[in-house]
């Protein structure tokens, strides 16, 4: 049970991600699958998330990035799912029930900005890191050069406000690469923590393990799209030309395979 | 008294009986009416339930049973209540609670406008103010009734509420231990329907500011505290509780919303308060 946001830079696919967990559902009926998780909508807004998921991934459009609406902090959704996790054969079903708030983008990147004096930024940062708020999904996208030192700017300044609103010792932090669909970084997935973020994001990584406790610092890797099959690791993405950049669809909606996406939103969920 | 009651309880044909004068103070929107309302129309909710019967006593009690027919039968949104000019004015609702167990409660409430509370923040030395908090003076038990998920109001709410316990403590101590049952509305909502067994948690992480203030009064030993959930709508389903009710608008405020499904109503933690603040002690079967 817990109540959890995701935050990350702009364009790292969180509303993607959550579209893609509310989505689930009908993928695996589609497929027959069954699998150590089953995750069901809860309420209006992630049943209505499911629905663009529908219309959006599979059918080959593009989500709107989340803008901070007028009403502020108070207008961005609760997504609500209901985990149900079957670990081993004769384990007992559990029941997690998980409410997930999906951050603008922008509310992120203006962390390393250190000028906290703007009040809707404020708003934000007061309600991620309140009390009630077990875990944080971070979703990081970028790899290239120069990135790191953007993330380290901004996580160390994240951590500083942690410190402030005393939350270093009880906030989890799942620390995500995502997209991992990439050519580059499919074969990391494995052992993300040193294949992915050793490698590509280390003064990232080393700010996170300096600071926060082990027990509530894990690092994964997921991927929304996926790829195109076991044997065949193209990623299950097209890239297009986007109002802000470059924007991704599924390539073979058919062949949709999300990798890891409940993973880390159990870990977080756990006392 | 707990020996009392375990006497009278063995002794099956006689019902224990507990009476409390409640006040019902809370911010605007904090959902006071509709708590009121589903509590009156609480016969037609479950057979299964705890509570075996509540029957309204009275003009005023009535009209608080065709209130919720509105809420929850017609789903319609509701009037807020005014603040009247006289004190005297206030409708007092009379209710005979019965609970399977063979309690039986019978408290007198009283509904008071959002505006007090938000009065209590903002204004001092107003006389209407006073003859309010004068007369919630009288009443053996407070109920304070926060929206969940109005916390950004924390610190308002904890300004407002030192304003309040200071006139408490100015009052006589004649009638004994004040009790304060804090209790959490609109708890339906997801984000506080999986700690609804936790009241005092949420207090202490969603209004720190409220729930420090109400620990250090308790400390003065002049009064008792707990801390309830509650929702007048309640969930749908069991295995996966969806809140029953429909969001109308969401602000600083808290959330305003209207029943969805009025045909399965069933209210969540209701009585439980009343429980307590009539008898000293927490009934775990009214918080199921």
């Amino acid at each position: 049970m817990g109540n959890i946001v995701v935050i990350g830079p702009r364009l790292s696919g969180k509303t993607t991600y959550l579209a893609a967990l509310s989505y689930l559902p009908a993928l695996r009926s589609q497929k027959g699958k069954d699998n150590n998780f089953k995750i069901q909508p809860l309420n209006d807004e992630s049943r209505d998330l499911a629905e663009s998921a529908e219309n959006i991934l599979v059918e080959g459009a593009t989500f709107e990035s989340t803008k901070i609406a007028e009403g502020g902090v108070d207008s961005l959704p609760y997504y609500s799912f209901q985990l149900q996790v079957k670990k081993g054969l004769f384990k007992k079903i559990e029941n997690i029930q998980l409410n997930v708030r999906d951050y603008p983008g922008e509310v992120f990147e203006k962390i390393a900005d250190r000028n906290l004096s703007d009040e809707i930024h404020q708003e934000f940062i007061d309600e991620c890191l309140m009390a009630d708020v077990r875990g944080c999904l971070i979703l990081f996208t970028h790899w290239e050069h120069g990135t790191d030192k953007f993330y380290y700017k901004v996580m160390s300044q994240f951590i500083k406000l942690m410190d402030e609103k005393q939350r270093t010792q009880n906030l989890k932090l799942a620390v995500v690469m995502s997209k991992c669909e990439r050519g580059e970084l499919w074969p990391g997935r494995i052992d993300p923590e040193t294949d992915l973020f050793g490698i590509h994001l280390p003064r990232t990584k080393t700010i996170l393990q300096d600071s926060i406790n082990p027990k509530n610092l894990r690092f994964y890797a997921l991927s929304t799209f996926g790829v195109l099959h076991k044997n065949d690791p193209r990623p299950n993405r097209i890239d297009q030309a986007g109002s802000n950049g470059s924007e991704s669809v599924l390539r073979e909606p058919n062949s949709w395979q999300p990798y890891n996406l409940i993973e880390p939103l159990y870990w977080l969920s756990k006392v | 008294m707990f020996k009392n009651i375990l006497n009278k309880l063995s002794n099956k044909s006689e019902y224990v009986e507990e009476n409390a004068s409640i006040r019902v103070i809370g911010d605007r929107q904090s959902g006071k009416t509709s708590y009121m309302a589903s509590l009156a129309y609480y016969p037609n909710a479950s057979s299964d339930s705890f509570v075996q019967s509540i029957i309204p006593i009275g003009e005023d009690a009535e009209n608080l049973v065709t209130q919720a027919q509105n809420i929850l039968e017609q789903g319609l949104e509701l009037e807020p209540t005014m603040l009247n000019a006289n004190i005297d004015e206030v409708k007092d609702y009379t209710l005979n609670i019965t609970l399977v167990n063979q309690v039986k409660l019978t408290i007198n409430c009283k509904d008071y406008a959002g505006e007090f509370f938000s009065d209590l923040m903002y204004k001092i030395g107003d006389s209407l103010l006073d003859d309010y908090l004068d007369d919630c003076l009288q009443a053996t038990g407070i109920m304070l009734l926060i929206d969940g998920t109005s916390h950004r109001k924390d610190s308002e709410y904890a300004n407002g509420l030192d304003k309040f316990l200071l006139a408490l403590n100015q009052a006589d101590l004649d009638k004994g231990k004040r009790r304060i049952a804090v209790t959490f509305s609109k708890c339906e909502q997801s984000e506080l329907w999986i700690n609804r067994q936790s009241g005092e948690k949420i207090a202490n992480n969603r209004f720190p500011q409220l729930y420090r203030r109400l620990q250090a009064w308790q400390k003065m030993k002049i009064g008792e505290v707990s801390y309830f959930t509650t929702s007048s709508f309640g969930v749908l389903g069991s295995q996966f509780p969806e809140p029953n009710s429909q969001k109308i608008s969401r602000g600083r405020e808290g959330t305003k919303s209207i029943i969805k499904n009025p045909r399965r109503w069933r209210p969540y933690g209701l009585v439980s308060p009343i429980y307590w603040l009539c008898t000293g002690k927490r009934n775990a079967k009214l918080e199921e």
